[in-house]
C-alpha cells in the first residue's frame, strides 16, 4: 500500500454504502478507481450492495421446529446433576415412601430443635422451670433426710454461713426459709449479744421452764422444747439468720444471761432458782 | 414457561454461566435468542436445504447442553457461538466434497445448488433466489464471510475472531465478494436499472 493513502478496503464498502461517484472527494475518487475499473462499476456495485442489505433479511427466512425444543429441553433436564445431600436424605426414605420424603428432612429439623431448646437454651420456659423443679427437689429431699435422721444429728451444730449460703443460692419461697429455721436446731457455744437479745424476748415462764429443766438434767441437750420456743418466736419474727439457744449447764448460768431488761422478774427468777437448789 | 424479567435482561455470557451451573431457564433465553438466526444461517450455507439447517440447529445446541464448559465466560458468545456454527458446516462442506468426487459433481447431488444452466434460465421476478444461488457459487469462505457481515450483521472483528484471520483479510474477502457478485448478476440488468431506479428514489 502506498504510504498515503488513507483508505481501506472497509472504506471502500462504507463508500459505496453511502455516497454516489458524484459525490465523492478527489481522493475518495482515486481510491476508487484503483480498485474498480470506473464510475460505472462504482455504481453498479453501489446498488448491489444496497439491494443485498435491504433484500437478504427477508429472502430464505425460516422459522425452527417448536418440537426441537422441546426435545432439547428435556435433554437438559436430564443432563442436570442431582446434589448429593439430597441424595442422602431422600434416597432410602424416598425408595420406600415417595409420597412422604419430604417428611424426614422436616423430622430430623424438628427434633434438632427440640433438642436444643430442652438441654442448651437455659432462657427458655422449658428449661427454667426444669432447674427450678429441681432445685425445690432438693431442699425437699435435704430437708426429709434431716428430719429422718437421729437425734444424735440434731445436736449438731449448723453454722449460720451454710444456711445463709443455702438460701440465697436458690430462690425459695418465704416460708419454706421459715420452715426450715424451725426445722433446724442450731446450738451454738457463743451466744453473747445475739443470745442475750433473743434471750430477753422469752418470757418469765418460759426461762423459769427451763431453769428447772436444765437443774434435773445438767447434760441432757435442749430439744424439742426448744423447738416450741423457736416456733413461737419466729412466728411473730420476719427474718432471721441466727437461732441460738443457750445450752445452759447450770441455773446459774442460765441465771447470769437473763436480760436486765426484765429486772423484776430477773430476780424472782434467781430467788426461785436458788430456793430450789 | 413464564421467565422472570431478569433472565431476559441478562447478557449471553451471564446466562452461560447460568447454563455452566445447569439452569435450565438460562437454557431457554440462550435458545429463544439464537435458534432463529441459526437456522436460517445454516440455511443459507447449506445449500438452502431446511431439513439438515434444522437438523444442524439441533445438533449445535446439544453440543451446547452436553459440554457448555468449552465455554469461556470471559469471551465473547455470539462470536464463540458462530464459529461451532461454521467448523460444522466445514465440516459439512468437506463431506460434500468428498461425495463429490464419488458422484461426480456436487451441483448434481445438492438440491438447490446453482449451476450456469440455472443462471441461464433466468427469472426477472426472482432476483433474490438469483442472489441465493450467485452466493452459493462461491467458495464457503466467501460465503460465509459475506452471509455473517450481510445477513447476521457482525462487525469485521467479529468475523475475523470466528474465520480466525486477520481484519484486513475479511475486509478483503467482502470486497471481492461483493465484485463478483456484481459480476454474476449482470444478467438481471433491465431488472436492476428498474429496482435501482425506485430504489434511488426512496433514497432521496
Amino acid at each position: 500500500m502506498e504510504k498515503d493513502q488513507k483508505y481501506d478496503p472497509e472504506d471502500l464498502e462504507s463508500l459505496l454504502m453511502h455516497k454516489r461517484f458524484e459525490e465523492l472527494y478527489p481522493e475518495e475518487k482515486d481510491f476508487v478507481l484503483r480498485h474498480l475499473e470506473g464510475p460505472e462499476e462504482y455504481s453498479s456495485m453501489r446498488q448491489t450492495l444496497l439491494f443485498v442489505q435491504k433484500n437478504i433479511h427477508d429472502e430464505g427466512g425460516i422459522q425452527p421446529r417448536p418440537e426441537i425444543k422441546s426435545a432439547l429441553m428435556a435433554k437438559f433436564e436430564k443432563e442436570k446433576p442431582v446434589a448429593a445431600w439430597r441424595i442422602w436424605l431422600n434416597g432410602l426414605f424416598a425408595f420406600r415412601m415417595p409420597q412422604l420424603r419430604w417428611a424426614m428432612p422436616v423430622g430430623i429439623a424438628a427434633a434438632v430443635l427440640f433438642g436444643w431448646m430442652y438441654f442448651f437454651d437455659a432462657e427458655t420456659p422449658i428449661a427454667k422451670m426444669a432447674e427450678r423443679n429441681t432445685s425445690k427437689d432438693k431442699i425437699e429431699k435435704q430437708l426429709r433426710k434431716e428430719e429422718a435422721q437421729s437425734p444424735k444429728a440434731e445436736n449438731e451444730e449448723l453454722l449460720p454461713a451454710e444456711v445463709s449460703e443455702e438460701l440465697e443460692s436458690e430462690d425459695i419461697a418465704e416460708s419454706d426459709l421459715n420452715a426450715k429455721i424451725v426445722d433446724l436446731e442450731v446450738i451454738n457455744d457463743d451466744f453473747e449479744s445475739e443470745s442475750m437479745a433473743e434471750v430477753e424476748t422469752l418470757s418469765d415462764e418460759i426461762y423459769f421452764d427451763l431453769a428447772e429443766k436444765e437443774v434435773a438434767s445438767s447434760t441432757r441437750p435442749v430439744a424439742a422444747k426448744d423447738s416450741e420456743l423457736l416456733k413461737t418466736r419466729t412466728a411473730n419474727s420476719a427474718e432471721m439468720d441466727d437461732i441460738s439457744i443457750p445450752e445452759a449447764t447450770s441455773g446459774q448460768a442460765l441465771a447470769s444471761n437473763v436480760s436486765r431488761k426484765n429486772a423484776s422478774s430477773e430476780s424472782d427468777l434467781f430467788s426461785l432458782f436458788f430456793t430450789a437448789h | 414457561m413464564i421467565l422472570g424479567r431478569s433472565y431476559l435482561d441478562k447478557e449471553d455470557e451471564e446466562l452461560m454461566k447460568l447454563v455452566q451451573r445447569k439452569d435450565s431457564k438460562a437454557f431457554e433465553v440462550i435458545y429463544d435468542r439464537y435458534s432463529g438466526r441459526m437456522v436460517n444461517y445454516f440455511y443459507k450455507m447449506l445449500w438452502q436445504d431446511e431439513e439438515k439447517a434444522q437438523d444442524f440447529m439441533h445438533d449445535l445446541f446439544t453440543k451446547l447442553i452436553e459440554k457448555p464448559q468449552h465455554f469461556d465466560v470471559r469471551k465473547n458468545f455470539k462470536t464463540w457461538f458462530f464459529s461451532v456454527a461454521h467448523n460444522m458446516c466445514k465440516n459439512e462442506y468437506r463431506k460434500q466434497g468428498v461425495r463429490s468426487e464419488v458422484h461426480g459433481s456436487v451441483e448434481k447431488d445438492i438440491p438447490g445448488q446453482s449451476g450456469k444452466e440455472t443462471l441461464k434460465a433466468i427469472d426477472e421476478s426472482n432476483f433474490n433466489q438469483e442472489l441465493q444461488l450467485a452466493l452459493n457459487e462461491l467458495d464457503e469462505v466467501k460465503k460465509t464471510t459475506f452471509l455473517m457481515r450481510y445477513n447476521d450483521e457482525m462487525s469485521i472483528k467479529e468475523i475475523s475472531e470466528i474465520m480466525e484471520c486477520s481484519e484486513g483479510t475479511v475486509k478483503s474477502r467482502l470486497f471481492y465478494t461483493l465484485k463478483i457478485l456484481n459480476q454474476r448478476l449482470k444478467a438481471f440488468d433491465g431488472l436492476i436499472v428498474w429496482i435501482l431506479i425506485a430504489f434511488s428514489k426512496l433514497l432521496n
